[in-house]
């Protein structure tokens, strides 16, 4: 029996008291900085659907896109931005149910990135498609016509994984959310905000009932969006492993892309969360520690991820093919007129990421930051290789061509990081970005027992009851 | 507001809407509006009628079938009667609607107001004014008047002599291409001023000096579809044609052989063929020429064209074994300072050979080859109009202001002619300068005939009302005569009336038509071709004719020379101009289907390049796209370079045809005129232009240019796309054996054959033993796919829609066949409302080909040193187990019960999946909504959608003329018959190469052509089961 009286993971967090102030700090007033990144982020949405209305009207065309180039960096962003959401996922519902101790901080920020993040992700095949204004065509809907979505496509299959994500993420988001929306509710002085609060809190008074049904409900929604992490990503692997194209239909597409997309999403985690640690001085919630550990984790999926680029260029080879040989990143991609993208991809993703076996670099917060810097550029490229080397270079040599990006589809990326960063920047001050129920679990409890006489405590379990708002 | 005033408003909103759109008749007056409701007897609004005319894009006149829609001309093709089409064209009289229906046509008779630096110098006439204007000039200027004409033939060519001599108007015929120089070797060597037609099918060896046959020499549709006849694979057999060439055109790309021979060098090679030729067959058919051999050195010839003797000593072997072959050339491709000498020595290998009555024979000659004037007469009539001689100048046709050189000053010239009327439809350079234009109409709208060739009679009828108020030139030229009382023979109030005299008094009897002539005229109408004397072939050949000794005696049997490069830096290369296959002599330049048509050759679509070894371009450091000057003594062009791997290391060549000033939004300012960078030269004995002068200076300028062009790549890269076998391989397979190498393997089989070969079987596939190891342990083993069109489906495999009871479509093409004109693209084009997107859209890859010919040098070196070229047409391979098929979310793509592979654009999306999964990468993408400015919109073929932006397209079979024959076999009761159905590619296809048909009839031609055992499907390990079958190409033609 051990006496707590400090957080293993969070030592330098007094009391309950100082959680509830901390995190419902960030509800008030913003400062001058945070302004000016919101006004940069909605000045990227408008660019995107400037570009993106532009496109529309002249034609996809302006894309950059050509034939027999069907895809580029808009299915290599999409792609991209269902990576990032995993992570959100993973933190928050593998780790609850493994029952990690140290996730209590940082879920909260990485299912609302995950929720951006597929809401970034979903733009991406709208903006792709030839007609958008068709687009709703994908979905079975009863129609005079009587005609379904083709079932045996990827892209439909695609359809119904990332909305079941987004559905069941979102709902996830939503619900773990609203304790800490009520206790929003009971210190908010604006009006709005407690018009707000008290709708989304949906009445919650923290009765012991309440508590009950809540992390039941918690526990079987963790449960269900446990196997979504691996389904999304290896449905999406599938829009390019049920092909036909040389460097597409591999076997190891799916558990090279479920590495790749936890890889990159705790990268953008870290991307995330390192800058608003420091802006917002919760370094007392996001510790060396959580660091480390993603830092483990990425270590784990960076190893992965190389040995399926290993395995990628095995097969390849092997085949005899030369379709397959050239068509990879491992001849005509690292030599060919790409070098530069597959060269990116192989350093930011397998050679860099080797430093995290060292302790003291994932224990430095800078070196951290710039790590992940080079993963995201690194997967996001990783992507583009794997569709637009592919692409480019298939079974018909009259028909090879090179591709590179336009001004529209390059404005429509930044503004999609705009549109994710506008979303994550208003939710900062609008919801609680730590759990502050959670959070309290793994403190000590209030210390007024202690201050009565010592006593032994029990580490604290969901102590419901203790949860003063 | 009220629904019944809502309803109020809608209704009249549509009804005006509807009344607007009936009063859209493009510039027709209402009155001459067709009433449907009463309606022409042939006219009946969903069927299509055809009408029979001729083609008169080149000089060739191939009979043509026009099929109309409501009044509107929308496809041409070939006249099947015609022994000039054969019922094919090629891309040039594929777009002779866009000529029709050009934007820039000159609408209506306009006369010059400013000056030509006006922005709008040009007032509009009425018809009777414009023709009293030109009658006015013509009485004032009586005596010294020309009517420059291009080559007509027939009823027109007698109008215009005669209405020449009644006005007191002197006439001079030219035409760019006029084969002078052969003309001229014919006329000193035999007496004869003309060409003879070359009968091609019979000639089993062909030596090629030069002539591009293929795409404009003298008769290239005849020419291409007799060549193909007579050097296809068939039957064991195949044909041999010798290129000798310092620059290979599209057809020595065809050649068995290429002789790389040194510009001008061609009469000595041809002489010392001639020699051995002569030696070999004891001196028989040398004749006069006896003494002019037994000098000739034949190690002298070969040392001065730089190839070795043994190369003409085979030559000469093939050349008299063929019994029947045949020698052709110079074509313009040759034409240099002693083009006559090569036309000399020519007509003296075939005498010696004995070709003379068989593959060609001075009993028929190509007729409208014969008169025109060679360009020194040009030069003499252009200084006649700089002293002022001539007071007015009547043009149709030739645009010398194009055409000649810089030197010749033909823009001062012509500013020297007070008054100049122009006939052209189109505001060409020479039109440009004219004072009254007087367009004509397109021939598509005209009355008149042709006569391409002895015996032949091509009636020319109009197929629709004129699209624009143009008036047909021979109306306009009677009614001239009339206002100035001149009195022609068989005067005529109309043109009309004047060709159907001129019929019922000649070409009736000759034709040996009986009856009323009412009755024959309707039947020669619906025969679009009347055949007099003479225009078969002489059964049992013709007496061969005897050399003249004295004419013989005027030809200097010695190489040409050439200018000396301008002084300056930069590597000096002679230039060699060639004609194009698709602009002809650029005449063809405003037409956007041709230049969206990538060149036959260096595939480069709406501009120009400088094609240049590629030995020579490693030299000067360059590569395709980098930017040259080339200087000559006469001009200077700035260009991109092409290497070509065809061509010798000293010796660079630019296309005609491009480089206008003017004609038109589709040529103004694209590429570079070849005159530009020419001497005013004629050659001495035949008057003809010497295209073939100069050494120019080519240096590189370290930029580097964007070339409108999608496939850039040269060779297959091992992908075996394209695949060839030797003769015996060919007649092995015929047989039904299994030959070791020529299986249908993918290159891993071929390459597992090669590493493990006591582990698998001559096709690849692992040996028997190997199987059972690999199954007894659990492995897969590799199953055999028989992917023949008519084993579709497989058994046990169930694939979309595909019912058993349907047919299955499929297409057979030889490659033994194609020669890669590329004229299948335009009439696919033509046929399926294919978008033009222009040269920038094309340099970035956004071509809407649906059918495209693959053109890959072959051979270890085929970067630098090919040994032959393979030309494969690719389009929708219609696989039975399609992989675009399953990946499309809505549906667009699917799967008919008769096999094809649909693609509905209503329900696209465009996710373009299916392209992507597309091996063969024949889908392609609308990027954007492609324009046709008004009136090209007219030709949209109203059974075919259009494409808006968004949507995915690709090859149907043209669906719709299966449809099309499938309802009317219905309608009659029957099943649709083998050869009904022919898409536009195979109807237009000058080497038939193309087969089309339900291939699960066992005795349709498609399957029994399919059956072939030269037959594979391209990339068929993908077991996509395509039911397009091709049939290899035979190499090697050498007796092994």
């Amino acid at each position: 029996m051990a006496t707590v009286v400090r957080s293993e993971t969070h030592p330098d967090i007094g009391s309950y008291e100082d959680v509830n102030r901390d995190i419902l700090k960030l509800l008030s007033r913003p400062g001058r900085g945070y302004r000016i990144l919101l006004a940069l982020a909605i000045a990227g949405v408008i660019a995107l659907f400037t570009a993106w209305g532009l496109q529309i009207v002249l034609g996809i065309g302006m894309s950059g896109l050509r034939n027999p180039i069907g895809w580029g960096v808009y299915i290599t962003t999409f792609v991209f931005w269902v990576g990032i959401a995993h992570s959100g996922t993973l933190i928050s519902a593998i780790l609850y149910l493994f029952r990690a101790r140290w996730r209590q901080s940082i879920y909260r920020a990485a299912e609302a990135m995950t929720v951006f993040a597929v809401m970034t992700a979903g733009l991406f095949p709208v903006i792709h498609v030839g007609r958008p204004w068709l687009a709703y065509y994908l979905m079975p809907y009863p129609n005079q016509r009587m005609i379904w979505p083709n079932f045996r496509s990827p892209l439909v299959w695609d359809v119904f994984a990332v909305g079941t994500y987004f559905t069941v993420s979102a709902t996830f988001f939503y619900i773990g959310m609203i304790p800490d929306l009520a206790a929003a509710r009971d210190s908010a002085i604006v009006p709005w905000r407690k018009k707000l609060y008290s709708t989304l809190s949906l009445g919650w008074r923290g009765t012991n009932w309440e508590w009950k049904h809540f992390t039941r409900a918690y526990l079987y929604l963790a449960a269900l969006a446990t196997p979504l992490v691996l389904s999304v990503h290896s449905v999406v692997s599938w829009d390019f492993a049920m092909s036909l194209v040389p460097g597409w239909h591999s076997t190891v597409f799916a558990p090279y892309f479920v590495a790749g997309a936890i890889y990159s999403g705790l990268a953008m985690v870290l991307t995330l969360l390192i800058p608003i640690r420091k802006i917002f001085g919760l370094e007392a919630y996001f510790t060396t520690r959580h660091v480390e550990q993603m830092a483990k984790v990425m270590l784990l999926t960076s190893l992965i991820v190389s040995y399926a680029y290993l395995c990628e260029a095995f097969t390849a080879w092997y085949t005899f093919e030369p379709a397959e040989q050239t068509g990879g990143y491992l001849m005509f991609g690292a030599t060919g007129e790409y070098w530069w993208s597959a060269w990116l991809m192989l350093t930011c993703n397998a050679f860099v990421p080797q430093l995290l076996w060292f302790r003291q670099v994932r224990r430095s917060i800078p070196a951290m930051f710039v790590i992940t810097l080079f993963v995201n550029i690194g997967m996001w490229f990783e992507r583009y290789s794997i569709i637009v080397l592919s692409l480019s270079h298939e079974y018909e040599p009259w028909m090879w061509n090179q591709y590179r990006p336009s001004l529209t589809g390059m404005i429509i990326i930044l503004g999609s990081f705009g549109w994710f960063l506008m979303w994550f920047l208003l939710f900062l001050r609008v919801l609680p970005a730590v759990s502050v129920a959670e959070l309290k679990e793994v403190l000590p409890p209030p210390l007024r027992r202690l201050r009565a006489g010592p006593a032994t405590l029990r580490r604290p379990r969901g102590g419901a009851e203790e949860v003063r708002p | 507001m009220e629904r019944r005033d809502f309803l109020k408003v809608v209704g009249t909103a549509a009804g005006a809407g509807a009344l607007a759109s009936c009063s859209n008749t493009g510039g027709v007056p209402p009155e001459r509006m067709l009433p449907y409701v009463i309606g022409e007897p042939e006219i009946v609004p969903g069927i299509s009628t055809y009408y029979r005319t001729t083609c008169r894009e080149c000089p060739a006149g191939c009979g043509m079938d026009v099929r109309t829609r409501e009044g509107r001309a929308l496809k041409a093709d070939g006249n099947p009667l015609s022994p000039i089409s054969h019922g094919k064209l090629c891309a040039r009289g594929q777009a002779s609607l866009h000529g029709l229906y050009n934007p820039d046509r000159v609408p209506q008779a306009l006369v010059r107001q400013g000056g030509p630096k006006d922005a709008d110098p040009w007032k509009k006439l009425s018809w009777d004014q414009a023709e009293q204007q030109l009658a006015d000039a013509l009485a004032r200027g009586r005596g010294r008047a020309v009517f420059l004409t291009q080559n007509y033939t027939g009823t027109l060519d007698r109008l215009v002599t005669d209405w020449c001599a009644a006005l007191g108007v002197e006439r001079v015929i030219y035409d760019t291409f006029a084969w002078e120089p052969v003309r001229t070797a014919n006329r000193l060597l035999f007496g004869v001023d003309g060409v003879p037609v070359h009968d091609f099918a019979q000639a089993e060896v062909v030596l090629n000096f030069g002539a591009d046959f293929l795409e404009t020499w003298i008769s290239p549709v005849d020419y291409a579809h007799g060549f193909v006849q007579g050097n296809a694979y068939r039957a064991g057999k195949r044909g041999k044609l010798y290129a000798l060439s310092a620059h290979q055109t599209l057809t020595d790309l065809n050649a068995e052989e290429w002789v790389p021979v040194k510009p001008g060098t061609e009469p000595l090679v041809a002489l010392a063929i001639a020699r051995l030729v002569a030696e070999r067959a004891g001196g028989a058919g040398a004749g006069a020429a006896a003494p002019l051999l037994a000098g000739v050195n034949v190690d002298a010839a070969a040392a001065a064209a730089g190839i070795s003797p043994e190369k003409i000593r085979q030559i000469a072997q093939d050349f008299g074994n063929g019994g029947r072959s045949l020698a052709v050339g110079p074509g313009p491709a040759a034409q240099h300072r002693n083009a006559t000498a090569v036309a000399a020595a020519v007509a003296i290998l075939n005498s010696v050979a004995g070709n003379y009555g068989h593959t060609l024979s001075f009993a028929r000659l190509e007729e409208h080859a014969g008169r025109s004037a060679s360009y020194a007469q040009m030069q003499q009539l252009l200084g006649r109009l700089r002293s002022g001689q001539v007071q007015v100048l009547l043009v149709d046709g030739p645009n010398p202001l194009y055409a000649f050189p810089a030197q010749d000053d033909v823009a001062g010239a012509l500013a020297k002619v007070p008054f100049i009327a122009s006939f052209s439809s189109y505001l060409d350079e020479t039109s440009e300068r004219a004072h009254l234009l007087l367009p004509d109409h397109h021939f598509l709208e005209s009355w008149g005939d042709y006569v391409p060739r002895t015996g032949v009679r091509s009636i020319v009828q109009p197929v629709m009302m004129p699209v624009f108020d143009t008036k047909l030139k021979g109306d306009v030229l009677l009614s001239v005569a009339t206002r100035a009382k001149a009195t022609l023979p068989n005067a005529a109030p109309t043109f009309y009336d004047y060709l159907r005299g001129s019929w019922q008094r000649e070409v009736q009897p000759a034709a040996g038509g009986a009856g009323a002539f009412e009755a024959w005229w309707e039947e020669s109408l619906k025969a679009g071709v009347v055949l007099t004397a003479g225009a078969a072939a002489p059964a049992g050949g013709a007496a061969a004719p005897a050399l003249q000794a004295a004419g013989l005696a005027r030809i200097r049997f010695e190489a040409a020379s050439f200018d000396a490069a301008p002084a300056g830096s930069g590597e000096s290369l002679i230039l060699l101009a060639y004609p194009s296959y698709r602009f002809y002599d650029g005449r063809m330049a405003d037409r956007a289907w041709l230049q969206e048509l990538p060149d036959p050759v260096h595939k480069v679509t709406w501009d120009s390049v400088l094609e240049i070894s590629p030995v020579t371009a490693k030299r000067l450091g360059l590569d395709d796209g980098n930017v040259v000057e080339v200087t000559t003594s006469h001009g200077k062009a700035t260009l991109p370079v092409w290497r070509h791997p065809g061509m010798r290391p000293d010796v660079v060549a630019l296309q005609m045809g491009l480089g206008h000033r003017g004609f038109g939004r589709y040529a103004d300012g694209r590429g570079v005129n070849v005159a530009s960078l020419l001497g005013a030269v004629a050659e001495p004995e035949s008057g003809a232009m010497v295209w073939q002068q100069v050494t120019a200076r080519v240096k590189p300028t370290g930029e580097w240019a964007r070339m409108s062009m999608q496939n850039q790549v040269k060779t297959e890269s091992g992908r075996e796309i394209t695949r060839d076998i030797s003769l015996a391989d060919a007649r092995r397979l015929e047989a039904g054996a299994v030959v070791a190498g020529a299986s249908a393997g993918s290159p891993a089989r071929e390459s597992a054959r090669e590493r493990y070969p006591e582990h698998v079987d001559v096709t690849g596939n692992p040996k028997g033993k190997v199987v059972g190891e690999l199954q007894a342990a659990g492995g897969f083993a590799p199953e055999t796919v028989t992917a023949g069109p008519a084993d579709y489906p497989p058994p046990h495999t169930y694939y979309g829609e595909y019912s058993e009871a349907q047919p299955r479509w499929a297409m057979a093409i030889d490659m033994e066949r194609c020669i890669g004109c590329s004229a299948c693209t335009t009439a696919c084009y033509a046929e399926n409302n294919i978008g033009i997107v222009g040269p920038e859209q094309v340099a970035r890859g956004r071509h809407l080909q649906w059918i495209r010919i693959e053109r890959y040098f072959e051979g270890p070196e085929a970067e630098t040193a090919p040994t032959h070229v393979n030309f494969l047409p690719m389009l929708c391979q219609q696989c039975g187990n399609a992989p675009c098929e399953p990946v499309c979310p809505v549906y667009a793509a699917y799967h008919t019960p008769d096999g094809l592979n649909a693609q509905i654009y209503n329900r696209c999306v465009g996710t373009r999946y299916c392209a992507n999964n597309c091996p063969y990468k024949v889908r392609v993408f609308n990027w954007f909504t492609w324009q046709w400015p008004e009136p090209l919109n007219w030709q949209l073929n109203p059974d075919v959608g259009v494409r808006e932006k968004g949507v995915m397209e690709k090859c149907t079979f043209c669906v719709q003329r299966i449809r099309d024959a499938q309802n009317e076999a219905r309608l009659q009761g029957r099943g649709v018959h083998d050869g009904e159905i022919v898409p536009a590619c195979a109807q237009t296809c000058p080497g038939e190469a193309i087969v089309f048909g339900n291939v699960k009839d066992p005795n349709s031609r498609v399957a029994q052509v399919a059956a072939s055992g030269r037959g594979y499907r391209v990339l068929e390990e993908l077991n996509t089961q395509p039911a397009i079958t091709y049939l290899k190409r035979v190499v090697d033609a050498s007796e092994a």
